[in-house]
């Protein structure tokens, strides 16, 4: 009963493959668009739920509470003072400022992220900076031991690179330019007193939110980012469902919708003469509803497995190439990084029903108007 | 001669196989120790960091968690966000919805978000029972057509 019901499959399988054959160039046409409808979903996919994979393994170690100034609506330097009402609150185990701030450099056109280490670690020394293989690619400097920055009064500051970070990081160091404390205040004029945020440690992580929560009221010019805000930044940036990933979703999604818009808006005069003579030669509808639901199943599954290897090996192995002049805007540094391939099975369920599940209803509606029409006046093209 | 339908279950098979063992090596990749992914996080404790260095265009882009309030108008009035990359990134999450400002303790109009008239119109849609807010801006905030209208 059973190989009965499996050859009766084949048979049908068969069919639909001699079926799909004589309209070779069509189906061909349709296959290639579907692939690379499931390729872009693919991609996008992919690429946001690799970003996020990495964005929350990477920040999962970043400042537990950041404090910023807020003046007239806009980030201000902190006053250095705030520090001991901060280390005054029950809870905190360590505060401490950090100065950073940005470098245009006209000469590349570039913005650069300038540091000051937080840790003694590294020994910098006056005069010496440490820099991202980003820093070195686009610094319009002449060779690459030192870099000569044009300070807050016009005057220029050569600094000397004492060291490159390895291009591996280049996801988190490639614009970054690490100097000394003298010399990051005698490049921007930074008062004394001052600092860009100030970096709060908690004892209890539970506590978190409760520290930040009294440095608002004690400090109500202050604005407390707590680390699990940092984390969820970047979750919803490089969420699918929002964001900058939307943005080229929709694009594929329209295309599909275009796909599915056109199967589902009646079949070809071939189609209905077929499913007309399939009906007169005694096929049930059901049959004839089983053939093309097959026929859909082909198609969507060839275009379904193409477009998602192809979709995995652009991003994993081509560094999503096509995806990067989108992302990269107009900047002028980009970091080169590789992806790790982060994904499962849920999100290959979710490109599956976006893409094979539609376009299999899309096909099912049509043949099933035609099938149940009289064989006689679908062959004459009346319906 | 082997039927089609045999060398298309056998393609099908074979390429769902390929999907399962990408699914394999990706899940192996991610437990597993790596000793860059180590080298990074020391970076982020060493040095503070609080962004990933993906979108250098504009200070707001390339940390967007710091940004301060990531919207037009915000360098001088009149002035649209001219950066593409700032069509795609939304403002950050806390902008919007801060941790610590859940508790009743902070009343609403203290916080920074009323001063951003994008900010305050996205609360708008996302917190039905959040008083209206006074917009600075002179754009009228759209209001979505499916949202019944405070009865005066």
């Amino acid at each position: 009963m059973m190989l009965r019901w499996i050859r009766r499959q084949l048979n049908l399988l068969d069919f639909a493959l001699f079926s799909l054959r004589r309209r070779k160039a069509r189906n061909l046409a349709l296959v290639l668009v579907y692939t690379l409808v499931v390729f872009w979903l693919g991609s996008v996919i992919f690429f946001s739920r690799a970003m996020q994979n990495q964005a929350g393994k990477l920040l999962k170690d970043s400042p537990e509470i950041l404090v910023q100034r807020l003046c007239a609506g806009r980030h201000e330097l902190i006053p250095l003072e705030y520090l001991d009402q901060i280390r005054a609150i029950r809870g905190v185990q360590q505060a401490r400022e950090r100065l950073w701030g940005y470098y245009y450099d006209p000469g590349s056109q570039a913005n650069y992220t300038i540091m000051v280490e937080a840790s003694q670690g590294s020994g910098l020394e006056p005069g010496w900076i440490m820099v991202g293989s980003g820093v070195l690619r686009s610094f319009a400097a002449k060779d690459q031991e030192s870099l000569t920055f044009r300070s807050y009064r016009g005057d220029f500051l050569r600094l000397r690179v004492k060291e490159v970070f390895s291009s591996d990081s280049e996801l988190l160091t490639s614009d970054l330019i690490l100097m000394e404390q003298g010399d990051f205040k005698k490049l921007f004029g930074f008062p004394e007193g001052f600092a860009t945020d100030l970096v709060v440690e908690v004892r209890n992580p539970k506590e978190r939110s409760t520290v930040a929560e009294k440095i608002a009221q004690s400090l109500p010019d202050t604005r407390p980012i707590l680390r699990d805000e940092i984390l969820r930044t970047y979750q919803a940036l490089f969420d699918w469902r929002g964001g900058m990933a939307l943005m080229l979703l929709i694009s594929a999604v329209l295309a599909f919708l275009i796909l599915a818009w056109d199967k589902a808006t009646g079949l070809s005069a071939d189609e209905k003469k077929e499913i007309g003579i399939l009906k007169a030669t005694g096929w049930e509808t059901g049959d004839v509803m089983l053939l093309k639901a097959l026929e859909g199943m082909v198609l969507s599954l060839s275009a379904f497995l193409c477009g998602t290897l192809f979709a995995y090996l652009h991003v994993f192995h081509f560094s999503w190439i096509l995806m990067a002049p989108a992302l990269r805007g107009w900047a002028v540094l980009y970091p080169r990084f590789p992806l790790d391939p982060s994904f499962g099975p849920g999100d290959l369920a979710v490109l599956f029903f976006l893409t094979v599940a539609p376009y299999t209803v899309a096909t099912m509606v049509p043949c099933w108007k035609a099938a149940t029409t009289d064989p006689d006046r679908v062959m004459r093209g009346q319906i | 001669m082997t039927r089609p339908s045999i060398v298309f279950l056998l393609l099908v098979s074979l390429g769902a196989m390929g999907l399962v063992g990408i699914c394999i090596h990706t899940s192996s990749l991610s437990s597993a120790p790596r000793s860059l992914e180590e080298q990074l996080k020391n970076l982020v404790i060493q040095y503070g960091l609080t962004d990933l260095c993906l979108f250098t265009e504009a200070r707001y882009t390339r940390h967007p968690s710091m940004a301060d309030l990531h919207s037009a108008f915000q360098d001088h009035p009149g002035a649209f966000d001219h950066f593409p990359t700032g069509s795609f990134i939304f403002p950050p999450p806390h902008l919007r919805h801060p941790v610590w400002s859940s508790s009743p303790s902070i009343p609403p109009g203290k916080t920074y978000q009323d001063l951003d008239s994008k900010v305050s119109s996205r609360l708008e849609f996302s917190e039905a029972s959040s008083p209206p807010t006074k917009f600075s801006s002179p754009f009228i905030p759209w209001t979505p057509f499916w949202r019944p209208q405070a009865r005066k």
